[in-house]
């Protein structure tokens, strides 16, 4: 029963996978992988830096950075108010970085959290994909902190929330030039500037929230999408940022269940910007299937 | 804003820094929706009566030592007080009385209403398990251990606030 039970599980898992639309030139800048887990009073500062040791060969490199809150998706409540006040005993123990030599891979660790990820450094840099790297390096490093918080007695982190976060960098090339064109881009926005027609629209800020249910309509999380208008700063020249965050509960506390969100959360990124964005730039980014 | 070129500029800069320059930024991206550490002082002068009273007793409540019921008790950690006091974020309202809040044996807070006839009692074990237990002596009753869906600890609290 259970065999049969995990076999239908990876048959879902392979045809979920291979429906999903893919770009060959996709305009990614950045995707990490986050787990936030129940604080561990146990993982001090002074582990914090020990930790280091078990990625430094290839993170040689540390930073320092406050930690993030804890951000937990719920329904049945209205939004968390902005400005809440926090407990804080003396200094929290800070967020560290651990960068590798090229600075394009960032592993970021806290008191009840672990985020890898991913980013382009130079234009010519290829998203190495999510099921080739981006996940198989996270379920690699995470085990390997799990190791070595078993190892120093600190016990085993429990998964509260999981988030994928894709950053889409589009820049003006032959599907657009100005901001007021994001209809070119991004088609859900055509509706709306079509309303506005002889205004002079100049660009848009959107934030968009999905829920994210599992096929029995039970809350899993949100989809949080928000679309900027940005300049690079090299040259001014405009562009449209694009950034969608899957985030929720993990269906287990442990690793496969994070992982499981994760195929989860980026099957609905990648749906949702699809679905979003417009078949001329699909031809850009080189569309390659589903 | 919008016509703001610094405002519209500012998230970009923090990704080209990161995608760019030599020195990476903090990632704009994961900036919480929560502010830390303190609200700006025009807001203090907001902060609803119950959340000063809850912040300063479970900030009491997290510095309680081991064993202190003299039975074995846990400490409450500081990450138990965070969700408590989120939790209270979120769910109270203007006309909602103060809760009691208590510290557990196992180490975790409860936030007790006994009052207008009902007794709500939410035990907090993490930020995604409240054991939550409602008795209106006017007819509903009720055990729950509740995850990401607060609903009905919404309508418990909607009943008790309205009362």
């Amino acid at each position: 029963m259970c065999r049969i039970t995990i076999i239908h599980y990876l048959l879902d898992r392979m045809v979920a996978d291979t429906a999903l639309p893919s770009f060959a030139d996709p305009p990614l800048s950045e995707v990490a992988l986050s787990v936030q887990f129940d604080p561990l009073p146990k993982l001090s500062v002074a582990l914090l830096g020990l930790a280091w040791a078990v990625f430094r060969r290839e993170f040689p490199t540390v930073q320092y950075h406050p930690p993030l809150d804890p951000i937990v998706e719920r329904t049945g409540v209205p939004p968390p108010p902005s400005g809440m006040q926090f407990l804080m005993s003396g200094y929290p123990p800070p967020r560290l970085w651990f960068l590798n030599i090229a600075e394009s891979e960032l592993i970021q660790l806290q008191q009840d959290r672990f985020v890898r990820n991913w980013r382009r450094i130079g234009r010519g840099d290829i998203y190495p994909r999510y099921e080739q790297h981006v996940r198989p390096s996270f379920d690699r490093d995470y085990r390997k902190f799990f190791e070595f918080l078993e190892a120093e007695g600190v016990g085993s982190p429990v998964a509260s929330q999981c988030e994928v976060t894709y950053v889409n960098t589009i820049e003006p090339g032959r599907g657009w030039k100005n901001h007021n064109e994001v209809g070119s881009v991004l088609k859900i926005l055509n509706p709306v500037i079509e309303e506005m027609h002889g205004l002079s629209f100049e660009d848009a800020t959107v934030a968009l929230r999905q829920r994210i249910e599992s096929q029995q309509g039970a809350f899993l999380g949100r989809l949080h999408i928000a679309i900027e208008p940005a300049y690079l700063r090299t040259d001014n020249s405009p562009i449209i940022k694009v950034s969608l965050t899957a985030r929720g509960n993990p269906q287990s506390p442990n690793i496969d269940g994070v992982l499981e969100f994760f195929d989860l959360g980026h099957r609905h990124i990648v749906n949702a910007f699809t679905a979003m964005t417009t078949d001329k730039m699909h031809k850009e980014w080189r569309r390659t299937s589903a | 804003m919008l016509n703001d070129s610094l405002a519209v500029r500012e998230p970009i800069r923090g990704v080209q820094e990161e995608m760019m320059l030599d020195r990476p930024n903090l990632r704009e991206w994961h900036r919480p929706h929560i502010v830390r550490p303190t609200y700006a002082f025009e807001e203090l002068q907001t902060v609803p009566e119950w959340r000063a009273k809850a912040l300063e007793q479970i900030t009491k409540l997290t510095a309680l030592p081991q064993n202190w019921d003299s039975y074995g008790a846990l400490p409450v950690s500081e990450g138990i007080g965070n969700i408590a006091l989120q939790l209270l974020d979120l769910l109270m309202r203007a006309n909602t009385p103060s809760p009691s809040i208590v510290p557990t044996p196992g180490g975790h807070l409860q936030l007790e209403w006994h009052t207008k006839g009902i007794d709500l009692e939410i035990e907090i074990h993490s930020s995604l398990l409240l054991r939550v237990s409602f008795e209106d002596r006017s007819g509903e009753e009720w055990d729950k251990d509740l995850s990401s869906d607060l609903s009905d600890l919404t309508k418990a609290i909607t009943v008790l606030s309205n009362r």
